[in-house]
């Protein structure tokens, strides 16, 4: 995991429409709300909380068993990521910072957790 | 307007039929409901058929099998809601004059789709990023747990409760008893969520006769519609409770509006306990209990047969098993059932008002895409 826990942070790109203060991820083009169309992009900040998460311990379409958790991004937007740097001997938990990542071919987001950032009483 | 009733109910047994058709398990289905009504196949009027996962013309396939080819026919698809959105249709027809009699079948034959975990939207952000339907279950679970506190052992209870009924319903496919120590020690699926806390897949079908016929609130085997809601989830992009379902607050508080009733008048309830998590959930949703007292509701027997409110006394989703098209059309069957008072030894003394719950599937943003709830009396 040496590999990806030193992966440069790479800052999802998103949309945000302006008029109502939403942010997207993964953007989308339309405003649902306000119907504004080809809004801007906005990267979400390299870092986001840990909201909830779990291990998948079967399915077909990542190697398992990996974990998954939901991160909040500034801005209010969640975005469900990989945590690469999960091991059975260190849990993540809500509260835990983690760090955004692209894969260098195919783009595709995921994520590293800082273990170091448990919240009090919850130190893995 | 007059109420709809259902006058007929019937379902197959639930379980793996790789050697049978989806259409005969529909057609079983359907025939063995128009008769449970006393009627024949010219008294209906039109077909609302319920599936997921079985491509176009489901109705149509089934239609020409039994005979009601040619009449009006309307296919449904909202994932595991596909069978109830049928059922709702079927009751806004029938109570606007549209039909005075009509058939509603659900129905699905997943076997046919080969075995593991259930083909989702590939192209859905979530399900790419590595999101399965156990996973999305497991964090409504940990979120569950980290506000409200206690053990994942107390939301598996749900699983104990579900095989007990199961064990007393002849059409539930898995009716094999089993302790709390069995379901955490089955397979781990999706931490902490093991393989007993998740439904399994099925085939089967389920079929209800709806009529506004004035003859049928004579009949004491009829039972009343008080109200039938469908609603679609909402997008959020941000912060959301995973352990407080919306859509399903928003259904359940028109349905009880609309028919009349509260919390405390439900006597017998179907919910969508596709994972153990969610009927906990949805005891909280329907008003059942308090909200953070869903686990400590099942542990104390309040959902058992003679606890509060039974709940899933046919074994809900988790043992009676997921069909996914046939499920809100057999919920509303068992609740007919117990209506009637002839589910044996799964009766609930006195039953009079039942409510059906189910949602469907979830997409990027909404986590459930649909909900359905419908309230039926005893005549």
């Amino acid at each position: 995991m040496t590999s990806t826990e030193t992966a440069a942070p790479v800052a999802l790109t998103g949309t945000h429409c302006v008029a109502c203060d939403r942010g997207f991820y993964p953007g989308r083009d339309l405003c649902p709300t306000c119907w504004a169309s080809d809004l801007p992009a906005h990267d979400l900040a390299p870092t986001g909380t840990v909201a909830t998460w779990t291990v998948v311990r079967m399915g077909n379409l990542f190697e398992v068993p990996y974990a998954l958790c939901y991160a909040d991004f500034d801005g209010d937007v969640r975005v469900l990521g990989r945590v690469v740097n999960w091991a059975e001997d260190r849990p993540l938990a809500p509260g835990m910072t983690v760090t955004t990542h692209a894969d260098a071919e195919t783009g595709d987001h995921f994520f590293t957790v800082d273990h170091a950032s448990a919240p009090t009483g919850q130190e893995a | 307007m007059t109420n709809p009733r259902i006058v007929g109910a019937a379902t197959t047994p639930f379980g793996k039929f790789r050697d049978r058709t989806l259409e005969s398990l529909a057609v079983e289905a359907g025939i063995a409901a128009v008769r449970d009504a006393g009627l024949q196949r010219t008294d209906v009027e039109a077909l609302f058929c319920g599936n997921a996962y079985a491509g176009s013309l489901v109705g149509q396939r089934i239609g020409k099998e039994m005979g009601l080819d040619g009449l009006p026919c309307y296919n449904f698809e909202n994932a595991c809601a596909s069978g109830a959105s049928a059922l709702a249709q079927a009751y806004r027809s029938v109570r606007n004059g549209e039909f005075t009699t009509v058939l509603v079948i659900g129905v699905e034959q997943l076997s046919a789709l080969g075995g593991g975990l259930l083909p989702i939207g590939p192209g859905d952000p979530e399900i790419k990023a590595g999101l399965t339907m156990p996973a999305a279950y497991a964090m409504r679970t940990e979120s569950w747990l980290s506000r409200f506190g206690g053990k994942p052992e107390d939301i598996a209870q749900v699983s104990v409760k579900s095989r007990d009924a199961a064990s007393r319903n002849p059409n539930a496919q898995y009716r094999t008893p089993v302790t709390i120590d069995e379901v955490m020690e089955s397979r781990l699926v999706a931490d902490p969520i093991t393989l007993l806390q998740m439904c399994p897949n099925a085939d089967g079908a389920a079929a209800v006769v709806v009529t506004s016929d004035p003859a049928a609130a004579g009949d004491a085997r009829s039972a009343e519609v008080l109200s039938s809601v469908v609603l679609s989830g909402q997008f959020f992009q941000g912060r959301r409770d995973m352990a407080w379902p919306d859509i399903t607050l928003r259904a359940v508080e028109q349905a009880y509006a609309s028919a009349g009733i509260t919390a405390k008048d439900v006597d017998v309830a179907e919910v969508h306990d596709a994972a153990a998590i969610g009927e906990v959930m949805y005891y909280e949703a329907l008003g059942l209990c308090e909200r953070g007292e869903g686990a400590s509701f099942v542990l104390s027997g309040q959902s058992a047969l003679a606890g509060r409110t039974a709940v899933n006394t046919g074994g809900g989703l988790l043992s009676r098993g997921h069909p996914l098209g046939a499920t809100g059309v057999v919920q509303v069957v068992e609740l007919v059932a117990q209506l009637r008072g002839e589910t044996g030894a799964n009766q609930v003394d006195g039953a009079k008002v039942g409510v059906a719950h189910c949602t469907g599937g979830g997409i990027w943003g909404v986590d459930n895409g649909a909900a359905a709830v419908h309230v039926l009396a005893r005549s």
